[in-house]
């Protein structure tokens, strides 16, 4: 059983990390040395079908096998992130569908409304949403009980 | 199979040739790399059958080793920046 999948080679600052595709894919390879690449240079080499290297190079003074570690980490953190992407996608779509259907009916509505000759959506014969002006009530009759100044 | 000699710096040149595989780092990334280290350096790459090799060479001096491996990093960057990957 094969439980270490690293070589530190102090002399370079460096660590070998062996990571088998079958595992974890490429995207996850590249997700977890991607986290890692303010801290150390990140090199990817190896056989894409079999086995795939990442070299990790410190950048300054670090434990390499600590860093190895967190390495492995990072790709269980992303193959998580890529398996609750896959099994999430159908809901993820159904959203933005539905969410792209509810903009494309309000931009339809806006649409009609702009070709509307009326510019009243709402037939209001007695003009009740229209505001009130001291001029528009020139001429009513003044209610029983009220002054001219409506006191 | 862990290699590591993907970074061969050439002394007399003052350049640095970098070996990768284009199925990790596809040419786009390489070329925008480039293209993000163009202030820095003089980059020339080719691509044989899979394999690309990129040869750089700083314009201000710089050491040579360092910045084939953060060319490196960059290209990483970019296979990112991509998408899909």
């Amino acid at each position: 059983m094969k439980v270490q999948n690293f070589e530190v080679d102090m002399k370079a600052n460096a660590v070998m990390i062996s990571i088998n595709p079958k595992i974890y894919p490429l995207e996850v390879i590249y997700s977890a040395a991607y986290m890692f690449l303010d801290r150390a240079y990140a090199v990817i080499d190896g056989d894409p079908e079999t086995e795939i290297i990442v070299q990790l190079k410190a950048k300054a003074k670090e434990d390499l096998e600590k860093m190895a570690l967190e390495f492995h980490n990072e790709l269980v953190n992303y193959a998580v992130y890529v398996v609750q992407a896959a099994r999430t996608s159908e809901i993820r779509n159904a959203i933005v569908k539905k969410a792209l259907a509810v903009a494309g009916d309000a931009e339809a509505a806006d649409e009609d409304e702009q070709e509307c000759e009326c510019n009243d959506p709402v037939d209001d014969p007695l003009g009740i949403s229209k505001p009130w002006t001291p001029e528009s009530a020139k001429g009513l009759k003044i209610p029983e009980g009220l002054d001219a100044d409506g006191k | 199979m862990l290699t590591g000699n993907n970074i061969k710096v050439d002394s007399e040149a003052k350049a640095v040739v970098i070996t990768v595989q284009s199925s990790f780092y596809p040419s786009e990334a390489i070329d925008m790399a480039a293209d993000e280290l163009s202030d820095i350096c003089e980059t020339e790459f080719d691509d044989d059958d899979g394999t690309i090799t990129i040869r750089l060479k700083p314009k201000d001096g710089a050491p040579v080793e360092e910045l084939g491996y953060e060319f490196l990093n960059h290209a990483l960057a970019c296979v990112k920046e991509l998408g899909g990957q």
